[in-house]
């Protein structure tokens, strides 16, 4: 018996001392980051980019795995199951916590996994329409359905950010829209194109063009302040409805993953925020760069869970 | 600069040696990945992604170009050879590609695959480069019913590819159609027969669906029949000294116009619409070949004619998925997608502005496709050779290696385990399916068309506000519908006619 009780705190000893070591010459080896979307859409690229300085930062490379499916579930759960030996983790966004809300995936953030860091925010969540319909700004909107309820369509993906905001601004204004599930944002695109959808919840980067050539005009921004590089475009507040919904993409490591290799991790998130090839990366993706501490991250998490949660009658429909 | 010398200075872009050279690799390896069962031109896409974000992007659209072409044109080869489609885009050339290599004329069948991939991806470039602003356009005016409509019509083909029992067609489309419900439903993501399971929860792809109904499946079925006396016989060896050229006629050439012009316009149109793509067209193309023949009994016995419909169709819907990406920036399918990605990693946005902004890119583009496919030809025209030897390695090794690239193929769609278990699972049931003669082309048409179905017609219904009615208002729609119709009428005006002419002669 007592051996195998010094076998067993021997074993334990090389363990701890085996934790201790790989977080201090963390990382030795490529960190694989799991991206749980398909590569093109704004994940992807916003993910990308971002390693794209933290592989110099780190000295190692950092490949995507991308696994797409079933709103983020199949991802979520590749990384919840790893080896928590801080090579591999998540890159993800404010989508997978809404998926929760409506029990469209069994997990959540940020419980059960470690808050690495916060690299991304998105201030750019905007409302567009098609330019032949008569509303300009979101107040005009609120005019123009509550004088023809249920008449305007609204383009959104079930369960998704967009389908947040439109229930946010209905709950809001008490006007009455046809929420219409359109797709993912290239269907959405092209329904609002095609004159067949009059609004969609979007964001500003994928609408520029057809701003640019006068097809689609942007009707709201839905932060506390205007897009830098679209002035003009008044935000919900502007129109009186205080509405602000960031998306924002964090970086989450496995329950259990040495806090060393978190915050070694995080330190060099910081120094990526603050170069400023990276700041302007982002800006040309309409996105922000930030940085944000792993209890600031959790904390901004949860604050965001509670706004969610306001609106979790009309998300699930009970 | 006018469109001339746009179209000139497009081609000097793309003739300096390191864009030659990335052609002739981004074709030899597509043509690879094609190929081989369960790699596919989305892969090879995927893989080569990273690769070009250190390039300029008219290099790497040079690159991502020429892998697409190869890619979707490469499956031709085993399905011809091996009765096992490279890519769901060569689902079809199988039916006639193999009973001709089991003929012997193995050469002649990939020759015809070969030019007719050709000519439908140049044809498809062409409308690109003319009419796409147009097209696009069109296009955007395709709706939720639209597309509903679409998906019916085209269910109806399961008539025509259900061989000689439509009851065996339908039950292996209804079959096709139940295993695509599994997983998150659309628009309110309830379970549907996850059993509680996480891997479930996303379904089944298309990919391990057809490499297992297809691949496996033949797999199995040549490990049952290995022992027997027959099955050495079952492909003879071709007789290489006497092909010349591509191993068919000019006369043959000149036969195939309407059918390849046909095909062509098929690919095209359903390449533009997003969603739709070389899976779906190259099946519906042979459909329509066979039912608008005058000998549509000969089909699947080996005539080029089943060659010619699927293969000119898959590469035309190359270009018709472009036309979407470039004048729109919508992505049709999952390998435009990822060039949209390359693109904007890049700071360039394709969409309407990018003809005014960025006419030299979407020239060269337009350069590196023609070139690309003028580089495909020539490679699988010097390969034919090579490949035939295929035929020549005995099974017993080239089966097991193919099992374990399905296998690698299915793993590396979305880095899954789970996806080489799914393979597995539809290969015993292909296997099945052949044992008791069930025809597999109307399960992959259920499969793809189902969802498309049962999503568009509830995003409609949401639309008009549970308006049935409201599909009849569009003459799109109504168009299709009538289509269905009279496609569904044909068919059991055909049956009958067929079981008349029985039953007089007994």
């Amino acid at each position: 018996m007592r051996t195998i009780g010094k076998f067993a705190s021997l074993l334990a000893i090389i363990a701890l001392a085996g934790t201790a070591a790989l977080a201090g010459t963390w990382p030795e080896k490529p960190v694989e980051i799991v991206v749980p979307t398909s590569p093109g859409g704004d994940t992807d690229t916003n993910c990308r980019v971002f390693l794209k300085y933290l592989e110099k930062e780190l000295g190692q490379s950092m490949p995507v795995v991308n696994m797409a499916g079933a709103a983020g579930t199949i991802g979520l759960n590749n990384v919840k199951q790893a080896k928590p030996d801080g090579y591999r983790a998540l890159f993800y966004h404010s989508g997978a916590l809404i998926a929760h809300i409506m029990e469209m995936m069994d997990y959540s953030i940020p419980e059960g996994f470690e808050v690495a860091g916060m690299p991304v925010i998105d201030k750019s969540n905007c409302f567009a329409s098609n330019v032949k319909t008569p509303y300009n700004d979101i107040r005009e909107l609120v005019a123009y359905a509550k004088a023809h309820p249920g008449e305007v369509s609204f383009g959104t993906e079930s369960g998704s950010f967009t389908h947040l905001h439109i229930l946010a601004l209905a709950e809001a204004s008490g006007a009455d829209f046809n929420i219409v599930d359109a797709g993912t944002a290239a269907e959405k695109t092209t329904a609002l194109l095609g004159g067949r959808i009059d609004v969609i919840g979007t964001q500003y980067a994928l609408m520029k063009q057809y701003i640019d050539k006068g097809e689609v005009k942007c009707i709201g921004i839905l932060s506390d302040q205007r897009l830098a590089g679209a002035e003009n475009v008044t935000t919900f507040a502007d129109s009186g409805y205080n509405l602000v919904f960031d998306k924002f993409f964090y970086m989450v490591f496995p329950k259990g993953t040495p806090k060393a290799i978190i915050d070694r991790f995080n330190a060099a998130s910081k120094k990526v925020a603050e170069n400023p090839d990276y700041i302007a990366d982002c800006k040309k993706n309409f996105v922000n760069a930030s940085y944000m501490t792993p209890d600031e991250a959790v904390q901004y998490i949860n604050s965001q869970i509670t706004l969610y949660k306001e609106y979790e009658k009309a998300l699930t429909g009970q | 600069m006018s469109v001339s010398e746009l179209i000139i200075n497009g081609f000097a872009g793309v003739s300096t040696p390191f864009s030659i050279l990335l052609m002739v690799v981004g074709v030899a390896v597509g043509i690879i990945f094609g190929a081989i069962p369960g790699l596919s031109a989305t892969m090879a896409v995927a893989l080569f992604l990273p690769v070009t974000y250190g390039m300029n992007p008219g290099n790497a659209m040079t690159l991502l170009m020429a892998l697409f072409i190869g890619g979707v044109s490469g499956g031709l080869i085993s399905a011809i050879l091996l009765h096992i489609p490279g890519t769901p885009s060569s689902v079809a050339t199988c039916f006639d590609g193999h009973p001709l290599a089991a003929k012997g004329q193995a050469a002649k069948a990939l020759g015809v695959g070969i030019v007719f991939s050709f000519i439908g991806t140049l044809l498809s470039i062409l409308a690109l480069m003319f009419i796409a602003p147009n097209l696009a356009r069109l296009a955007i005016r395709f709706g939720f019913f639209e597309y509903f409509s679409i998906a019916i019509f085209s269910l109806t083909m399961i008539a025509t590819l259900s061989g000689d029992s439509v009851i065996k067609g339908v039950f292996s489309g209804a079959f096709g159609f139940m295993f695509a419900t599994i997983g998150m439903a659309p628009i309110d993501s309830s379970r549907r027969f996850t059993f509680g399971s996480q891997e479930l929860m996303s379904g089944f792809d298309i990919l391990p669906a057809m490499i297992g109904l297809f691949a496996v499946g033949e797999i199995i079925a040549a490990a049952r029949t290995a022992r027997l006396e027959a099955a050495e016989a079952e492909i003879r060896e071709p007789d290489m000294r006497h092909i010349r050229g591509f191993g068919f006629s000019w006369a043959e050439f000149v036969g195939q116009q309407w059918n390849m012009l046909r095909s062509a316009l098929i690919g095209i149109g359903i390449g533009i619409l997003p969603g739709i793509g070389g899976g779906t067209s190259n099946i519906l193309s042979y459909s329509v070949a066979k039912n608008q023949s005058k000998h549509p009994e000969l089909f699947g016995t080996g005539i080029i004619d089943g060659i010619v419909a699927p293969e000119t169709a898959n590469n035309a819907s190359i270009g018709g998925a472009l036309i979407p990406l470039l004048t729109l920036g919508i992505p049709g399918d999952t390998v435009t997608a990822m060039l949209l990605g390359g693109l904007m990693i890049h700071g360039i946005t394709p969409g309407p502005m990018l003809f005014d902004e960025k006419p030299e890119l979407v020239y060269g583009i337009f350069a590196a496709l023609i070139v690309s496919a003028i580089i495909m030809l020539f490679m699988e025209f010097y390969g034919l050779r090579i490949f035939v030897k295929l035929l020549a390695i005995p099974k017993n090794i080239l089966l097991p290696v193919i099992f374990c690239l399905c296998a690698v193929g299915a793993f590396g769609l979305n880095n899954r385990v789970f996806d080489i278990w799914a393979v597995i699972l539809f290969g015993i049931i292909g296997f099945g399916f052949n044992v008791f003669r069930v025809p597999l082309p109307p399960f992959i048409l259920g499969f793809i068309l189902g969802p498309m179905a049962e999503t568009n017609l509830r995003r409609g219904l949401m639309l008009s506000k549970n308006d049935f009615f409201a599909i009849f208002s569009s003459n799109i729609c109504n168009f299709f519908l009538a289509l269905a119709f009279l496609s569904l009428a044909f068919t059991v005006y055909r049956q009958y006619i067929r079981k008349d002419g029985a039953s007089s002669k007994s």
